[in-house]
């Protein structure tokens, strides 16, 4: 069987895309240049998100035509075309294709030259390029192969090649002999395969192919030469060329402009297709750009593998790729298998060793250049450029040598690089260097502090890396006075000098911007603890002179605390960067919050403890233990019963509410179980906070046998504990079950949300408004899980998210939403899905996997209509068409959830016309912080516009404005100028550039532009939806002049919070007035910061989001206990 | 018909004034004066005006002594200038400068008198002076609309500085004179401020934070904490305005 392309290719036109099918594996998008935009695009399948498709930016390159079947029509389905007989009387010769039945190929063509009795003539039959014509374009020097399956009666046949130089100048004729017993017939195997490589002379231009049917044999009648399957084509890297044939043949228009260079202005690139679809059966392959919502041109196309493999990478052993692969119906004959890392070709092997999985299995030895210590992406593939079996991403080992063992026997160089704590000492480090450099204006005493210790920084990596077990040298350190510490560290401390020794460097080496003293609590020691202050200056110190255990201790220390906060840290630790500043954090944006401790890890990097539950029966359970640290699950700030006294952190006026650790658990085990239930009751709340990350040498200060030395007063206080707080944890669930809700206190609802991406706020008012809407689903009592539906982890986006106490989930943690459903569905009371598009691809499998839950959509903006205004203003009747599609999708949406939120009373109106009672529609709130503080005008200058321009409107509003604004606007004020911000700038933009007119670029914060400029221009003449931009420019105080559009949906006066303009001339006088007059910028200033105060405070927003939640039949408690993020711009 | 625009310079003691007073009258040659509280009293808004329609020459009037106000008059249009700074780096200045003085006005006969330390407790013991004590948050808070009696000073100084329309701030003196120039430009056609630093009484090379360090060395821990204390609501202003000035970069 040969799979079939069904899409009519066709020239990509010069301004739009083109999909093709290239080969059994993959499909090709060409271009201009402009319109392949990597983060534009989207892959789907039979209908179906599938993926954000890899765009290889180089363009075009040899290695795209590598392997690809230059050829028309190489299997014959359409006759013998475009071959054509050469100076032959074309009636001695019979040409034709499928001679019958038992001379064609099964599921394919065969064509023939057939020569009626003995003529002692040759038939010379040459490749007739549709575009170039006789000639073919070669590269110099090029390796090709040539290809072709054979049948020959009574006459032998050769190929022939003719390179030809500049101007058809014979240069070397190359003739492949064509002989053999074959006859041709059904099958593949009746043929003689002709597999040449064949290299083009270094000053070759052209080739022309022919293939030449010698005369039939003396003394014979009749000959025939039966061919099918013929190749010619760049011969790729490392591949055998067996089994590479390929009916698949690319545009020949294309195909020529690539062969003879003349791209310029388009770009084609390859698409990597799923390896779902190589499953042998037909699958619909579209492009989508995301802006539009509209498929390119050719889409979507049928792709149909007839050739399915079947296969698994299982990972690394070390540094061998091990997995297993086979044909989906086994043929007997093992298969080979092909290794690419990063895009290359790597090594073949053959998948024919014993697995799991019968004889199938390979063990692919990764090259040395691979062995790095980086993460690289695998991906096996069938043979040649064959489907792709499997693909992950793995770190490739650049030593096998475990760190423990590293450690032991190396010095430290070797051990720093393999030890999991070079991470977190790196962030120190640089942090280090970045506050010393800082400028003047930075916090002096910060400043100062880590200019001073900048030098002791080396010697304290040291100790660090040495490690406690190793060192033997203990130099003198010195703590910093402070004379109003932010923070009283006390460690309490029973010998082990090296190992407190350990914690003090890490202390002294951990980056914080919070000041801290620290007191040592010496428990009794015997050892060298005793003369500490001699080595260690600036400590507050107190002794006992025999150990009376952790409980006094931590309570003898604090009694000397000076500080705002006390935190308690055991000597068995090595605090990391930030490790007080984010326990702070925690402080800082939840409010009642009591207590807050740190996320601990052992020193192999395997988690210790999330914060942990307290049964029913009163048992407590560390949350965590031995898992991967990096799960999502870990990783986001939540309330827990309990945080282990290893790193806690508290306000020194609750401490002293709670009246310290109680001496009922003295000398030790439980008080840090009931510091927490005393917090709490005391109205406050507990709160884990992954992001302060502390190792603890677990076990080192008391051993972990229960029955023996300290640590058996965990049992005489168990009961102790019982006794006292049984009755709080009443609601607590079963001991070890449903652990993974259990972990999650202080949740009345549990919500899903799902976006088209991870929020990120600093790029795009949709990413505001994301985290606007989660913070207000928190304030009603929801525990937050997000996930994107690209399922990608960001850097720092997700560490903002999961700070702010969302759980997000993301790959390779969870691989599709569906398998997300289908293993948490039941848990959720709500799901939030923004956007039609989102919601299109999950409603079903929310509705399959989570019927309990009530579904809230939120349209983002009303995406029909902003297509169908950006129609009536272009007058495309495609366009209006298009529109007309998209409305009929958004609106069948909104019938099938059960709540439609939108920004903009407008759209209501819009959506009730059209639905009428099938939809209840909600307001959603826009919820922003008022600036408390806002640069002066005179510090402030130019005109500013922000926007994402993959958003059509914002390009059209800058045209506009530049165009027709900006000349008039020269004369009024020459001193400004206008500046463009925003996130993928198109060249049309970018062309506007001049003294006048300035691309800013995308910023990292919009106070970058709203605490800069000194007037905002939003001069939009079509879109949707809220404009964020208006939002945030209102929040900040930065007097705006609007169009009518741009006010839309907020319920703006013109002259009192805002000017809103028209004609260009009442742009000019509007921007003008406010440019220059210092009184009515201040006027207009101070009333935009009121108007955001009173319609789109957060209490409002509330209000607001609690209707909508209503009308879905959800009721949130007047008061939920819930953390909930204090600010709406997170940093 | 177009507004007679004038500047008035509310000049906060020790706070670069006098470089700033000396490149306005580079660029205003004729057209500066200073006027203090006399024998006719106090500088009131009032009388800031009447002395410019005295006087159709002037352009610039500073003033050390003059309540912080934003006039609107019908006849003229006006460019108030503040500078603030850092409010601890103030207090080495106001000593080293009173003890030079030769007016024998109270501050200076104290300085003369007293070390540092001394002199700072005499102030900060005064339960009114608000010379070491919250200074520019206090002078700004007249600004505010319910003025006096702050119960959070830091709010009602930031409430009367965003009014402004300007503020420099000494750390970055350069920089500030480059938006006052901008800022003034459009109305004092080619207008050219120069940052000369002029009544300088601290060794330019020594830093911030060696300044600060050394104040603390010379205050000891008890009172230098206590001398930051006081002056909170300053401090908090000062970091807004740092902030903002660094935040306050023109894209090329």
């Amino acid at each position: 069987m040969t799979p079939k392309p069904t899409a009519q290719n066709a020239v990509p036109a010069s301004s739009g895309l083109q999909l093709m099918v290239l080969n059994e594996t993959e499909v090709l998008l060409a271009g201009s240049l402009d319109a392949i935009a990597s983060d534009g695009l989207e892959l789907w399948v039979d209908g179906q998100w599938a993926a954000i498709p890899l765009i290889d930016s180089s363009g075009v390159s040899t290695d795209l035509l590598a392997g690809l079947n230059q050829l028309v029509n190489p299997g014959f389905a359409n006759g013998l075309e475009p071959w054509r007989i050469r100076d032959t009387p074309a009636d001695i010769f019979a040409l034709a294709t499928d001679f019958s039945e038992e001379w064609t190929l099964k599921g394919g063509h065969t064509a023939y030259i057939y020569q009626k009795g003995n003529v002692a003539r040759e038939a010379i039959l040459t490749y007739h390029d549709p575009v170039e014509g006789d000639y073919l374009s070669v590269e110099a020097g090029g390796c090709y192969r040539v290809m072709g399956a054979f049948g020959l009666h009574r006459c032998v046949a050769d190929l022939l090649l003719e390179f030809v130089g500049a101007e058809l100048t014979p240069l070397k004729t190359e003739r492949v002999a064509i002989t053999g017993s074959k006859l041709g017939g059904q099958s593949p195997d009746d043929y003689l395969l002709i597999n040449q490589v064949i290299r083009a002379p270094e000053n070759a231009r052209k080739v022309r192919l022919s293939l030449i049917k010698q005369p039939t044999q003396p003394g014979r009648e009749h000959s025939f030469l039966f061919f099918t399957r013929v190749f010619w084509g760049l011969a790729p890297t490392g591949v055998s060329g067996d089994g590479m044939w390929q009916d698949y043949v690319s545009e020949p228009v294309l195909m020529a402009r690539l062969r003879t260079r003349t791209t310029a202005g388009i770009r084609v690139t390859r698409l990597e297709l799923p390896a779902t679809v190589y499953d042998g059966h037909p699958h619909q392959i579209a492009v989508i750009n995301r802006a539009s919502g509209q498929a390119v041109d050719g889409s979507p196309l049928t792709f149909h593998s007839t050739n399915p493999v079947l296969g698994q990478i299982d990972g690394l052993e070390g540094s061998v790729v091990c997995g297993w692969a086979r044909p989906e119906y086994p043929t007997g004959i093992p298969l080979p298998v092909g290794l690419w890392i990063d895009g290359q070709w790597v090594l073949s092997r053959t998948a024919n060793l014993p697995h799991a999985k019968g004889t199938c299995g390979f063990r692919l030895p990764v090259p040395a250049e691979y062995l790095d210590g980086y993460p690289h992406v695998l991906t096996l593939r069938a043979p040649a450029r064959g489907a792709v079996i499997a693909s992950c991403c793995e770190l490739l080992p650049a030593s096998l040598t475990p760190w423990e063992v590293l450690h032991a026997n190396t010095g430290l160089a070797t051990a720093t690089l393999a030890s999991p704590a070079t991470l977190h000492r790196q962030q120190s480090l640089l942090k280090a260097l970045q506050a010393a450099s800082s400028p003047e204006r930075g916090n002096p005493e910060h400043v100062a502090l880590w200019r001073e210790r900048r030098d002791m920084l080396p010697l304290l990596h040291d100790i660090l890396t040495t490690g406690f077990e190793k060192n033997k040298r203990f130099p003198p350190l010195a703590f910093p006075r402070h004379d109003n510490p932010l923070v009283s560290v006390i460690i309490p401390v029973h010998n082990k000098f090296a190992v407190t020794y350990h914690c003090l460097a890490a202390l002294l080496f951990a980056y914080n911007e919070a000041t801290f003293e620290v007191i040592l609590v010496d428990d009794g020691s015997t050892d060298q603890t005793r003369e500490i202050t001699e080595r260690i200056s600036g400590l507050g110190y107190v002794r006992n002179p025999a150990p009376r255990g952790f409980v006094d201790a931590c309570n003898a220390g604090a009694a000397l605390a000076t500080g705002q906060y006390v935190a308690f840290l055991n000597n068995d630790t090595e605090p990391t960067a930030n490790w007080l500043d984010e326990l702070l954090y925690v402080f800082r944006h939840f409010d009642q919050v009591g207590l807050a401790g740190s996320k601990l890890i052992y020193a192999d990097g395997r988690l210790q403890e999330a914060g942990g539950i307290v049964w029913k029966s009163g048992d407590p359970w560390n949350y965590g233990r031995g898992g991967n640290a990096r799960d999502p699950r870990y990783n986001y700030t939540r309330q827990v019963d309990y945080l282990s006294g290893a790193a806690i952190l508290l306000p020194r006026t609750v401490w002293d509410a709670v009246g310290g650790f109680s001496d009922e658990f003295r000398p030790a085990y439980f008080e840090d179980t009931d510091l927490a239930f005393k917090v709490r009751a005391c109205g406050y709340k507990t709160v884990y906070a992954p992001y302060s990350v502390v190792y603890h040498f677990e076990g080192l200060s008391s051993g972990t046998d229960v029955a023996t030395g300290m640590k058996r007063y965990q049992e005489i206080n168990r009961p102790k504990f019982k006794a006292r707080w049984i009755q709080s944890c009443q609601g607590n669930g079963t001991l070890g079950q449903a652990v993974e809700l259990n972990k999650d206190r202080g949740v009345f609802y549990r919500a899903l949300v799902i976006d088209y991406q991870m929020p990120r706020p600093d790029r795009d008012a949709g990413s505001y408004a994301a985290i606007q809407e989660m913070r207000l689903l928190q304030a009603l009592g929801c525990k937050i899980s997000f996930v994107a539906d690209n399922l990608a982890w960001l850097g720092e986006y997700n560490d903002r998210l999961q700070r702010m106490g969302i759980e997000v989930i993301h790959a390779p943690f969870v691989l599709s939403i569906a398998s997300l459903l289908e293993q948490r569905g039941r848990e959720f009371d709500l799901v939030y899905i923004t956007r039609y598009y989102v919601a299109r691809n999950h409603l079903q499998a929310v509705r399959q996997f989570a019927p309990q839950a009530k579904i809230l959509f939120c349209n983002a903006d009303l995406h029909f209509l902003r297509e169908m205004r950006a129609a009536i203003q272009s007058g495309s009747q495609e366009q209006l068409q298009r529109a007309e599609s998209i409305r009929s999708e958004e609106l069948a949406i909104m019938k099938q959830v059960d709540v439609t939120l939108s920004y903009n009373v407008t759209e209501h109106a819009v959506i009730q016309s059209h639905n009428g009672l099938d939809t209840r529609v909600a307001l959603c709130p826009w919820v922003v912080d008022a600036a408390p503080f806002r640069p002066l005008f005179a510090l402030r200058q130019d005109i500013a516009f922000i926007g994402g321009f993959g958003h059509p409107p914002n390009q059209e509003a800058v045209l506009f404005f530049v165009r027709e604004v900006m000349p008039l606007l020269a004369e009024r004020l020459p001193e400004a100028r206008f500046i463009i911000y925003g996130s993928q700038i198109p060249p049309a933009i970018e062309a506007l550039a001049s003294s006048r007119v300035v691309i800013g670029g995308a910023v990292e914060r919009v106070s970058e532009v709203f605490e800069t400029c000194r007037v905002f221009v939003a001069p939009l003449q079509s879109g949707a939806g809220v404009k964020g931009k208006v939002m945030d420019a209102l929040s900040y105080g930065v007097p705006c002049v609007l169009s009518e559009l741009a006010a839309e949906g907020i319920q703006l006066r013109h002259g009192m919070e805002a000017l809103i303009a028209r004609t260009p001339d009442e742009w000019v006088e509007a921007v003008a007035t406010l440019y220059r007059d210092h009184a009515r910028w201040q006027q207009i200033s101070s009333q935009a910061v009121q108007f955001v105060q009173e319609h789109h405070s957060f209490e409002r927003g509330k209000a607001l989001m609690r209707q909508a939640l209503m009308q879905a039949d959800i009721y949130p408690p007047e008061t939920a206990d819930t953390l909930v993020f204090n600010t709406a711009r997170v940093n | 018909m177009s507004l007679r625009n004038v500047i008035i310079h509310y000049h906060f003691f020790k706070n670069a004034g006098t470089s700033l007073d000396h490149s306005l009258k580079k660029a205003f040659p004729g057209g500066w004066l200073q006027l203090e509280t006399d024998a006719e009293g106090p500088v009131t808004a009032d009388r800031i005006l009447s002395r410019f329609r005295e006087q159709p020459e002037l352009v610039v009037l500073s003033s050390h002594t003059a309540r912080l106000a934003l006039p609107r008059p019908d006849d003229m249009q006006i460019f108030p200038l503040v500078f603030i700074r850092h409010p601890l780096d103030r207090v080495l200045s106001v000593y080293q400068f009173e003890r030079r003085q030769t007016e024998d006005t109270e501050g200076s006969l104290q300085a003369r008198k007293l070390e540092l330390p001394a002199f700072v407790e005499w102030r900060l013991d005064r339960p009114r002076d608000h010379s070491f004590r919250n200074f520019q948050v206090h002078r700004l808070a007249g600004l505010a609309d319910d003025g006096g009696n702050p119960a959070d000073p830091y709010r009602l100084g930031l409430e009367g500085l965003q009014k402004l329309p300007f503020v420099g701030l000494v750390e970055a003196f350069d920089q500030s004179i480059h938006c006052l120039q901008a800022w003034l430009r459009p109305w004092f056609a080619g207008i050219e401020l120069k940052t000369v630093k002029l009544n300088v009484t601290q060794a330019e090379q020594t830093t911030l934070v060696e300044r600060l360090a050394h104040l603390k060395a010379s205050l000891g821990p008890a009172l230098y904490l206590r001398l930051l204390q006081e002056n909170e609501a300053d401090m908090q202003l000062y970091r807004q305005v740092a902030a903002m000035y660094d935040r306050h970069q023109i894209p090329a």
